[in-house]
């Protein structure tokens, strides 16, 4: 079987401003700074300030660029990311990885028995640190391949210390803390560094040490019978008598290419797969749903005597520890998030969140950074109500929506949390709650959703699509539901699974 | 217009002229200059034709053929003889011939002193030729007082202004204040240009000036702002200097009448509102310190350098600043022009804690809070990332906790005093309008 793989954008992300040696330190004291949080171009500045700090990253606003374009999106009550450079979206993830357990998968079609020997097999190749005995083992999945998982440093360190030696009062508001479980490694891995603690993780790691899906395309250019062309942009899918033809250019208003394939394997993610999907079987206006992941972004303050420190040397800018928040009366069991060191970031960032003027803001900042952490948190997808429709035009609309649960949700989630966390001297930082636009997460699933007996535009259990037989789905869009936690592993272990029963069933006889 | 690319221009030799037949050209338009005195016009790509005003005698024929457009720009500055009626004379054959050769759009530049019971020869010449071109379905552009670009060799009243502020070391503060209404040449230019390319929803009128000043603080910050002086201000009442001038008519009445003239045409102009004047045919204009500025990155440098020293506590070095100013130019056209701040925050950066955009002591509209938010940010992050301002976000000596706790809350004590004082303020100067709305 021969593979050709086509991607839309060109080249990759490039961190070629970041030297192996540099740490945050060094970097803010150095004059290349600039071009690493501001750009040349001043990348930072052309965007909301509201977004998340790592999508104003002039290096990542690079590879977000002209996505929204290409697809021609019109958004309402939307914010939506995506990336047609080689890696795409795992470019710039924050690289949490958990896996679905059976609960997770009840909506479907396929049971974790069928995903266990997959996720083995994605957790060796692309190296996941973390820890099999604590609290969040059972949550992110037991695994034996796991490198050592990344110390919590800092206030971190001191409040994952704190947890441990007294975790009572978290466990009984149903509050859960953990190492983080992250595709970042932690020892040297198939050429590819461990983390070395330099804090640039924002930036980008020139270690390689966090997994990006680029690292993968060098292993697969080395079988024969691979081949990848970068700046082909699918344009469209046509189905035949007994193949497909796909249209390829550079962008969807010029095909320049015809391509003939008996098998396609749509990976151009969730948004990108379900609109060639929906234009092959003519579903036109046609509303779908798009699930999305509410978040909501705190500050949490440890007072103590670090006031007035120095930031620490040898941090990790990825999140430091996880949480599972028992939810027993809501349609969700859970929600999650992550929690970071508020050292890393940039102190500007949090300039125009402080209740006081610009200049007094920047001193308090600078003196209250290291008692300072930051957290994100998940809400499952079945808060959400986002609508795709594509045009006969060929445009995309995409509606955003969520449920009237959502913001109690979040309320009652964080509400526990800081109630947990006051035991361990930390508290949340009033007024800090910043909720994300919607499709901000970036954790976007179900557009052309596996099901047992799928209807026109869906899929089966292998992630063929009804109506398209041959055209398999193997990316977020595959997915039946989304929980609240990070789907990546997920969606590489489906791959995995559907491309093995793929080469199984061509294996010539 | 757009398949009618020809454009007959009075006055091209004039200040306004000048800059509008290279826009004009730059625009690829044919233009045809009507012009008294052909050497004073600029080389370039243009036909001259002679045209005086003193003569109402018809143009070849060829000038109005296939043109879109006439300007009439052409104004008599300085020969007070001149008999009204035949510049008046003039306007009618200029619009009567360029009626017969079906040409599509006819503007008057006109002044905003225009007034038929005006003090000046200027005003009521001006308003009678508005009605002349009203007449014939034209369009009529009233700018205010025309500043900016080069000055040399015209006698226009900016360029007056401009010799008085290079070369005297005060400024008169003319007793009751002049008002004037600035308006930047290549902005009206723009205005002019706007106006003959819109062929739909035009307006009769265009009031093409920017909200008032007054004059002295005009000629204080043209000498600050183009010629880095600080003149001394000495009181000066108008009817000392109409005094002054109808002794120096006499005296020497072909140098001092121009100025009795325009001394007369200023102390008549009222003031418009600015709502009703900003932007103009889709123009927005700039500020007069980009204005005034040799350089148009003057005024975005001076803003930077005030938002760095009130941010940082030290002025931004010139990395900071210049990326700054290509930091706003590029991001947005719209950030390209500098923020509406009075001269006081520039010398005295502390001062901007009364617009601070988070907290603001005083009353500010919404897009500027939000505009000088951005900017703020945008320094923020300059100042960050460089490496000479770096220490001012990213502490490198630790500090001990009890001075850091007592600098701290004393600064916030402060600032919570000035928010009170701020929050009575803006109380104050509700009362009386709250009053009023209670009394009616």
């Amino acid at each position: 079987m021969r593979v050709l793989m086509l991607n839309a954008g060109r080249g990759t992300t490039d961190h070629s401003e970041i030297d192996k040696h540099d740490t945050l330190r060094r970097l803010r004291q150095s004059s290349k700074h600039w071009k690493v949080m501001v750009g040349e171009r001043f990348e930072r500045f052309g965007i909301d300030r509201s977004a998340s700090p790592k999508y104003r990253v002039p290096s990542y606003r690079r590879a977000l660029a002209e996505f929204e374009q290409h697809y021609a999106i019109r958004t309402d009550n939307f914010t939506v990311y995506g990336s047609l450079m080689s890696g795409g979206l795992s470019n710039l993830w924050g690289a949490g990885v958990s896996r679905f357990d059976d609960a997770d998968l009840e909506e479907f079609p396929i049971t974790f028995e069928d995903l266990r020997r997959s996720y083995q097999c994605v957790t060796q190749r692309i190296g996941v640190s973390g820890s099999n005995d604590d609290d969040l083992s059972d949550f992110h999945g037991r695994e034996e391949s796991l490198q050592p998982p990344i110390v919590p440093r800092g206030n971190g360190g001191f409040l994952y210390s704190r947890y441990l030696f007294r975790p009572k009062p978290a466990h009984k508001r149903g509050v859960f803390l953990g190492h983080n479980r992250n595709a970042i490694l932690t020892l040297d891995h198939q050429g590819r560094q461990g983390c070395v603690n330099c804090g640039l993780c924002t930036y980008g790691c020139a270690g390689q040490s966090i997994w990006s899906a680029k690292h993968d395309l060098t292993k697969l250019l080395q079988f024969p019978n691979f081949s990848y062309r970068d700046g082909a942009f699918v344009s469209y899918l046509r189905r035949l008598n007994t193949s497909y033809e796909i249209g390829v250019g550079s962008d969807r208003h010029r095909v320049t290419r015809k391509i003939r394939a008996k098998q396609v394997v749509l990976a151009s993610g969730t948004i990108g797969s379900a609109r060639l999907v929906m234009d092959a079987l003519g579903l036109y206006d046609k509303s779908r749903e798009l699930l999305s992941s509410m978040m909501a972004v705190f500050a949490l303050i440890m007072p103590h005597w670090r006031i007035g420190s120095l930031v620490d040397e040898g941090l990790v800018g990825a999140s430091q520890l996880s949480f599972r928040v028992v939810m027993p009366d809501s349609r969700e069991r859970y929600s999650s998030g992550y929690i970071f060191l508020a050292d890393t970031n940039p102190i500007s960032d949090f300039l125009t969140y402080m209740p006081f003027n610009y200049p007094l803001s920047r001193r308090i900042a600078r003196r209250l950074q290291p008692i300072l952490l930051l957290g994100t948190c998940y809400l499952g997808g079945s808060y959400s109500r986002n609508t795709m429709r594509l045009r006969p035009s060929g445009d995309v609309e995409i509606h955003g929506g969520c449920t009237s649960a959502a913001a109690p949700a979040i309320n009652t989630t964080l509400t526990r949390l800081a109630g947990a966390l006051m035991h361990y001297g930390t508290y949340l930082l009033p007024g800090s709650i910043n909720l994300g636009n919607i499709g901000e997460d970036a954790h976007y699933a179900g557009t052309v959703p596996m099901r047992t007996a799928p209807r026109a535009g869906e899929a089966n259990s292998h992630g063929e699509v009804q109506g398209l037989p041959g055209v398999y789905v193997v990316d977020g869009s595959a997915l039946t539901a989304l929980p609240a936690k990070v789907h990546t592993l997920t969606i590489m272990a489906n791959a995995d699974r559907i491309a093995t029963t793929m080469a199984t069933n061509n294996q010539p006889c | 217009m757009a398949e009618q690319s020809k454009v007959v221009l009075t006055g091209a030799s004039g200040y306004l002229g000048q800059h509008l037949i290279a826009l004009l050209a730059d625009k690829g338009y044919q233009v045809v200059a009507l012009v008294r005195d052909s050497t004073k016009l600029p080389s370039g790509e243009w036909e001259s034709v002679h045209y005086d005003l003193q003569s109402s005698a018809e143009l070849p024929a060829e000038v109005f053929r296939n043109a879109g457009a006439v300007i009439h720009a052409a104004a008599n500055m300085g020969d007070q003889s001149l008999p009204e009626q035949m510049e008046i004379e003039a306007a009618h054959s200029l619009v009567e011939q360029a009626r017969r050769a079906n040409v599509e759009q006819l503007v008057f530049i006109s002044s905003c002193v225009a007034n038929p019971d005006g003090p000046s020869r200027y005003a009521r010449v001006k308003w009678a030729i508005e009605q002349v071109f009203l007449n014939a379905g034209s369009t009529i552009i009233r700018p205010g007082l025309i500043y900016g670009g080069s000055t040399s060799g015209n006698r226009g009243l900016f360029a007056l202004l401009d010799r008085w502020a290079k070369v005297t070391p005060f400024v008169p503060t003319f007793l009751p204040p002049l008002w004037v209404q600035p308006i930047h040449v290549d902005d009206l230019c723009e205005i002019i240009l706007n106006s003959i390319e819109e062929t739909n929803d035009r307006l009769p009128i265009y009031e093409a000036a920017a909200g008032g000043i007054h004059l002295t603080a005009f000629l204080r910050r043209l000498a600050w702002y183009r010629h880095h002086r600080y003149p001394t201000m000495f009181p000066f009442p108008i009817s000392l200097v109409s005094f002054a001038a109808a002794v120096g008519a006499r005296a020497a009445p072909l140098i001092s009448t121009y100025y009795v003239e325009r001394l007369k045409g200023l102390r008549a102009l009222r003031r418009r509102p600015v709502s009703e004047t900003h932007p103009v045919a889709g123009v927005t204009l700039r500020q007069l310190v980009d204005g005034l500025s040799a350089s148009p990155r003057r005024g975005l440098l001076e803003e930077g350098r005030a938002l760095g020293r009130y941010l940082n506590g030290q002025y931004p070095g010139y990395l900071v600043l210049s990326r700054y100013v290509r930091a706003l130019e590029q991001t947005t056209p719209s950030s390209k022009h500098c923020l509406k701040l009075a001269p006081l925050y520039l010398r005295w950066p502390c001062a901007l804690r009364l617009v601070d955009p988070k907290y603001p002591l005083c009353q500010l509209t919404p897009d500027f809070r939000d505009e000088i938010a951005r900017r703020f940010e945008f320094m923020a992050a300059l100042s960050e990332s460089n490496p000479s301002t770096a220490a001012k976000y990213h502490a490198r000596k630790p500090a001990l906790l009890p001075i850091v706790a007592l600098d701290l809350s004393l600064r916030i004590f402060a600032d919570i005093f000035l928010r009170g004082l701020g929050a009575i303020a803006r109380l104050g100067s509700r009362l009386p309008k709250l009053a009023r709305t209670q009394a009616n």
